[in-house]
Parts: structure tokens; C-alpha cells; sequence
């Protein structure tokens, strides 16, 4: 009974329409225009798009190559926590990049040393000039093929003896030194290569075989919706966690007989029902269309439902957690911007998986149709990273409770006491 | 018969340094208590700790016989009413009604039967479909009367109720209150005399955290015999007399004043011993207990 009340309360406020006016916006600007109609793949096409391979003979060049270009210019690209960072190395930190480079080239440190330059690398033009003209506009003029001085090398070439697991060990010592998040944290981006009307065709195949079509399409959704469900609930948890401070009925519930943690739990669980239900409709509704667009197709019925019971409702869940926890703590709408800030990070990080791969990700992506089998390849981190949210959750509204006791008893004032707090600076800042 | 009783004994509360409530021993019985004192005297702050909001820092409080400790069980016997009552504007009186009611574990049958009697009780049968936010102060306030008798409580907690009613609405209040003093042990707060005078038979009065009286309001008023005058003087006196002693009431007539004082003596020559009331009581009271001259309005 009071989860349907507490359900009624939630559908019912302004924040919550909100929330299901941003998803619907966000499926119908982001999904329905991206995804379009899964089809064979024609032969003769000029290209089918590229695909990631652990290819040693590709990856380790083209990673070298990138990371000699960066050791060059001593500027290294880098997203330590999501966010693009320029890094540059101090002389003793060069001294060690200089050295893997060495192992990995055969090519001696001082030889590197000296390729790099002393100004930084790139390509220099020697009998190049420069002119401005009365207008003010500044005309490059460079000079013909074989003038310029090119001191960066064309090709790096390899050192023979490097194996790939030594490879590997080198360029985790690498995106150590560049302090994290560098390019060679994830060396498979260095493994594209172009797919071939066999690679579209087997991926086709997996599509319909392996996803029924809906799996892929499916993961699309997710993944947009995904985006809304992780930062969003926090939103309408905290508006509703503010709504008892706001109507000074805080004392009248503490009051009631009802437990603690049945209050908080049937609470959060009718507010995360509310929340989910536009999702599950949205999923009926695309999986009604998707029926019908695939007439006579072997389709999974039950994919959009599947996928959002298990990769949406998770961040529902520890999105509107973190609402109700730091809200129940401080009476304050703190738990958005708490929220906003692992949502922002998390998005910057998540664009490392952004064709699938998952890790601790707390937005889900993979904004890619198809790419099945690197689904199935991650299937158990997903699972794994799902599970964890989930308990994350869980713990979350667990605190809640223990936190709202102590208050209920009087034995927690957190607000009071910022409260307090401020007022004694203003008056000591007074006096 | 079941334990009508409330016994608080050394009950002390501190808020930060400040001593908010000072060993304060009490026994509270069936019918209406009063609990009289100024603002800030220390009332709500243990009508809080009766109703567990707050935490005591020693003593002990049994609430029909069950300790306070157990929380669970003394909200499942005991009604409050805060100072200041407030539901979800946008909710209808039913609505809220039924919603304090889930909270209180009471099943859909308990509160279906239970809740239109009690909006008649408190004349809002009428109103059992308007939004709270349309109620007046009054209304409120009796509808936050019926939901703190929902669940049926032995024990009604009721913080400064009649505050910013008018006098229609404060005589309706009370009398209901006094009502549903028959069956229970109601507790009512407040620093207007009047409300204790026509309510309650048992009262303490509270200041600065401490216990100043326990006991009946006719024993209090007996304390205040041959100790209040009457007098009439001329206006231009008034502000001298003031100075001296403690004036309870005044009525002026033109340039004459009739006024009502404390005094040990007769304070003039023409004025008249008169019978106490609990107002006057209140006022000895609190000089004797050493409140600033100042704050009374003189000395006696």
C-alpha cells in the first residue's frame, strides 16, 4: 500500500515529468535517427567501415610510431580521469620514455635523443618563407619536394627481438610514465583495420543469428537511454527527498510506527518502479516497431526488455542511491552535484568503450550496432559491472537507513550543523 | 486497567554546551497536562524527547510503562502534533489522512473505518476532498489533531496548538482536546495561561530547563493568595507602580487606571486584596524562581 501511495507520489511531481520528457527526447533525436534498417552487406561497396584486431604485426608499428611522434613533440595526449589532458615530461621522465622507445627500436638513446631534437620534433621547413601582405594576411610559401628537412623519421623501424608480451609490459610503462589514461592504456585502438565484405558479412550474420537483429539494436538503445538513466534519477530523488524538508512534515513521519528501513526501502523501490516504467514502455514501443519493420524475421521479442531490465535499471538504481543517500544525509540537493560529477567523469571514460568493452563503467556504452561478438566477449565484465552497481545501490539505500534512524532519534543534524557553522563565521567575521 | 502513566526521572538534554533540560523528574497521569512556560523555556524540547525526536543525554523516561528507548513501541502509543503541523500541500485531506495512516500500520480496513469519523470529529468532514494548501490555519491544525489520534494513541503529545488562532477557533481547539483527555494522557505545551486555566486540572511550568512547579493549577493559585491587589490610580502613576511591582492586568479609564499587581503589601492605601487567578499565580511563580525583575515587569 505504501509502495503504491509512495509510486503515486513519484509519477505525480513536476521533476519526474521531467526526467520522462528528457527520454523521450532523447529516444526520438538520438535512436530513431541513427539506427537505420540491418541489411546485408551489397558486394563491390568502396568501403565497409573498420574493425579492431589484436594484430601484433599492426598494433605494435602503429603504436611505436604514435608514441615516438609524442615522445618528439614531449606532448603526450592523455584522459586520466576522462578528461583530455596535454602532458609533458620532465627531463628525467623523458630520460625513461627514451629508453622503452630504445628497447623497442633498437635504436640507440642518444640517436633518439638526437632525432627528436632539441626544440621539440615535427617537420621543419629549411628554404621555407613567410609573408604578409598590406591586408594583413600571412602566406606560407613551402618549398618543393627534397628542400625541406624532415627530422622526423618516415617509419620506425621495430626492434626484431621485441615480443609482444614484452611489447605490452613496455607500453604499460609508457602510459605509467604519461601518468595514466594515455593512448597505450588500450592497445587495440591501435589495431583498425578496414573490414572486407566478408568481415560485413560475418558481422551481418551475428546480427541476425547471435542478437536476432533486436540484441544490436537493442544495445543502441541502451546505450542512449543509458546516458539520460545515469544522471538523471538523481534528479527526481532529490526533489523528492527535499519535498518532506520543504512541506515541514519531517518530524510528522519520523513520528509514524513504520520501521526505518521499510520507509526507506519501499521509498526508493516505488521511486526506481516510477522511474523504470517509461523505460519499459519505451522498450515495448521499440520492440513493437522493430516487428514490424522485420516481418517474417526471427526476432527476439524480448531483447529491449532484456537489455533494459539489465543494463538500464542498474543506473536507475545507483543514480537515484546516490540521491537518496546524500540527500536523507544533508537535507540539501548536494547528491546532483555529486551525481553530475561521476556522470560527467564517467561519460569521458566510457568513450574509451564507446563500440563496447564496459569495464567499471558506470554509463554503459556501445554506439554501435552489431559488434556482437565484442559483446559476447565482455559479456562477463558487463554482467560483473551491472551486479556491482546494483549492490552499490543496495548499500547506498542501506546507509540511507541507518542515517535516517539516527535522525528520526535525534541523534544526526548534518544541515543544523553546516547551519551552525556558517553562522558562527558570520559571527566571528563580524565581530 | 493499563499503565496510564508517564514517570520522567533526572531527565537531562544538552545542545552543544547549552543545558537544555535540568534534571527534570516528572509524573504525568490520565487526563490533560499542561506544560507552561515561556519561549525557549525548554517545552518542546521535552515534548520531542517524549515523542523520540530527540535524544536524552541521561535520565530515564517510561511512557506507559514501555522505556524510550524503544522507539518503535512508544510511536505505536503515542500521538504528536508539532508545533508547527504541515502535510504535502497538494494533498487532500483524506489523502493525507490515509498516508499518515499507512505509516502507521494501520490496514486499509482500519483506516477506511476510522478516518471519516475522525474528519467528522474535528468538523472537517466536509473538507475530506480539499487540498491541504486550501485549509486554514485553524483546519490544519485540527486536522493535525485527527492524525495524531489516528493510530488510536494512549498518549497525545500537542506542541503550543492554539498559537496564532483565533479565539473561536482556540475555544474549538481546546475543547476538543479536552474531549480526548477523557480516554488519554494529553499532554499540551503552550505559554498562554489561558489555555492551561480552561484545559487542564495537572501543570509544570518550565524555565530555562528547569522544572519551576508540578502540580495542580489550584495549588499553584492558592500560592498567590493575599498577594494580589487591586487598585485604581491616576495614569501618570502607572509607570511608577510599574517599576515596583509586577502588574498582571490594567484596564484605563480616561485618566484613571484600574490595575492588577503583585505585592507582599498593600502597595496604596485604596487597594483591594482580590482572589488569584492562574495568571497571577504564573507570574509569582516565575519571580520567586529568580526571572529578571525586568522580564516580569517589576518587583513585588
Amino acid at each position: 500500500m505504501m509502495f503504491l501511495k509512495e509510486f503515486k507520489k513519484t509519477i505525480m511531481s513536476l521533476t519526474y515529468l521531467i526526467f520522462v520528457g528528457i527520454l523521450l527526447l532523447m529516444y526520438v533525436t538520438q535512436y530513431e535517427t541513427s539506427v537505420a534498417k540491418i541489411e546485408a552487406p551489397q558486394k563491390g561497396l568502396q568501403s565497409y567501415g573498420v574493425k579492431y584486431e589484436e594484430n601484433k604485426e599492426i598494433i605494435i608499428p602503429n603504436a611505436v610510431e604514435s608514441l615516438y611522434g609524442e615522445f618528439s613533440a614531449n606532448s603526450y595526449i592523455a584522459y586520466p580521469i576522462g578528461f583530455y589532458k596535454n602532458v609533458k615530461l620532465g627531463d628525467k621522465k623523458q630520460g625513461e620514455m627514451v629508453a622503452i622507445l630504445s628497447e623497442m627500436t633498437g635504436i640507440s638513446k642518444d640517436d633518439l635523443m638526437a632525432d627528436a631534437g632539441t626544440d621539440g620534433a615535427g617537420i621543419t621547413f629549411g628554404e621555407g618563407d613567410m609573408v604578409t601582405n598590406e591586408s594583413g594576411e600571412i602566406t606560407f610559401t613551402v618549398p618543393g619536394e627534397g628542400e625541406g628537412k624532415e627530422v622526423l623519421p618516415s617509419r620506425i623501424s621495430i626492434d626484431q627481438k621485441l615480443t609482444y608480451e614484452r611489447f605490452r609490459e613496455l607500453m604499460k610503462d609508457a602510459d605509467k610514465l604519461i601518468g595514466g589514461g594515455s593512448k597505450y592504456s588500450n592497445l587495440t585502438d591501435f589495431g583498425s583495420v578496414p573490414m572486407t565484405y566478408e568481415d560485413a558479412l560475418v558481422e551481418y550474420k551475428a546480427i541476425v543469428e547471435k542478437d536476432k537483429i533486436t540484441g544490436a539494436l537493442a544495445r543502441v538503445f541502451s546505450d542512449y537511454l543509458g546516458i539520460v538513466l545515469s544522471i538523471f534519477p538523481v534528479f527526481v530523488a532529490v526533489a523528492l527527498g527535499l519535498k518532506d524538508r520543504r512541506a515541514k512534515i519531517q518530524e510528522l513521519l519520523y513520528t509514524r510506527r513504520i520501521s526505518s528501513f521499510r520507509f526507506m526501502f519501499t521509498r526508493y523501490f516505488a521511486m526506481v518502479a516510477a522511474l523504470f516504467l517509461p523505460v519499459l514502455l519505451m522498450a515495448l514501443y521499440v520492440t513493437v516497431q522493430t516487428a514490424n519493420q522485420y516481418r517474417g524475421v526471427d526476432i527476439d521479442l524480448f531483447a529491449f526488455i532484456k537489455y533494459s531490465c539489465g543494463s538500464l535499471l542498474p543506473s536507475i538504481m545507483v543514480s537515484a542511491a546516490v540521491g537518496v543517500c546524500l540527500t536523507v544525509l544533508t537535507d540539501t540537493p548536494i547528491a546532483i552535484a555529486a551525481q553530475g560529477i561521476w556522470w560527467f567523469i564517467g561519460i569521458n571514460m566510457g568513450l574509451q568503450h564507446i563500440d563496447g568493452g564496459y569495464g567499471s563503467d558506470l554509463v554503459i556504452r556501445h554506439n554501435k550496432v552489431g559488434n556482437t561478438d565484442v559483446y559476447l566477449d565482455n559479456f562477463n565484465t558487463l554482467v560483473i559491472n551491472r551486479i556491482s552497481y546494483t549492490l552499490l545501490a543496495i548499500a547506498l539505500v542501506a546507509l540511507s537507513v541507518w542515517i535516517y534512524e539516527l535522525k528520526r532519534r535525534g541523534k544526526l543534524d548534518v544541515l543544523g550543523s553546516i547551519k551552525k557553522i556558517f553562522i558562527h563565521r558570520k559571527v566571528e567575521s563580524k565581530a | 486497567m493499563d499503565n496510564m502513566q508517564i514517570e520522567i526521572s533526572n531527565l537531562n538534554k544538552f545542545y552543544g554546551k547549552k543545558h537544555a533540560l535540568q534534571n527534570i523528574n516528572l509524573s504525568i497521569g490520565q487526563g490533560m497536562f499542561g506544560l507552561l512556560g515561556r519561549n525557549g523555556a525548554g517545552k518542546t524540547t521535552l515534548m520531542k524527547t517524549l515523542a523520540t525526536l530527540l535524544n536524552k543525554k541521561s535520565g530515564d523516561i517510561t511512557v506507559c510503562g514501555i522505556p524510550i528507548q524503544n522507539a518503535k513501541e512508544i510511536c505505536r502509543i503515542t500521538g504528536y502534533l508539532p508545533q508547527e503541523f504541515s502535510m504535502y500541500p497538494s494533498m487532500k485531506v483524506y489523502e493525507a489522512m490515509d498516508y499518515l495512516g499507512v505509516l502507521s500500520g494501520l490496514d486499509c480496513k482500519t483506516r477506511k473505518g476510522r478516518i471519516p469519523g475522525l474528519l467528522e470529529k474535528v468538523n472537517l468532514g466536509d473538507h475530506h476532498r480539499t487540498k491541504v494548501k486550501a485549509l486554514s490555519g485553524g483546519m490544519k491544525r485540527r486536522l493535525g489533531i485527527a492524525q495524531a489520534i489516528l493510530h488510536d494513541p494512549k498518549v497525545l503529545i500537542v506542541d503550543e496548538p492554539t498559537a496564532g488562532l483565533d479565539p473561536e477557533e482556540r475555544i474549538r481547539f481546546r475543547n476538543l482536546l479536552c474531549e480526548l483527555a477523557e480516554e488519554r494522557i494529553v499532554i499540551l505545551s503552550t505559554h498562554i495561561v489561558g489555555d492551561i486555566e480552561a484545559t487542564c486540572e495537572d501543570i509544570a511550568i518550565m524555565d530555562n530547563g528547569k522544572l519551576l512547579y508540578k502540580g495542580t493549577v489550584k495549588e499553584l493559585t492558592r500560592t498567590a493568595t493575599n498577594k494580589v491587589y487591586t487598585a485604581e490610580i491616576a495614569r501618570i502613576e502607572l509607570n511608577a507602580l510599574k517599576e515596583k511591582y509586577i502588574v498582571t492586568g490594567m484596564l484605563t479609564m480616561g485618566e484613571r487606571v484600574n490595575v492588577r499587581l503583585l505585592a507582599n503589601e498593600q502597595p496604596t492605601t485604596n487597594a483591594i486584596l482580590c482572589e488569584p487567578n492562574i495568571e497571577d499565580a504564573y507570574m509569582l511563580r516565575m519571580h520567586e524562581s529568580g526571572v529578571a525583575a525586568h522580564q516580569l515587569g517589576g518587583n513585588l
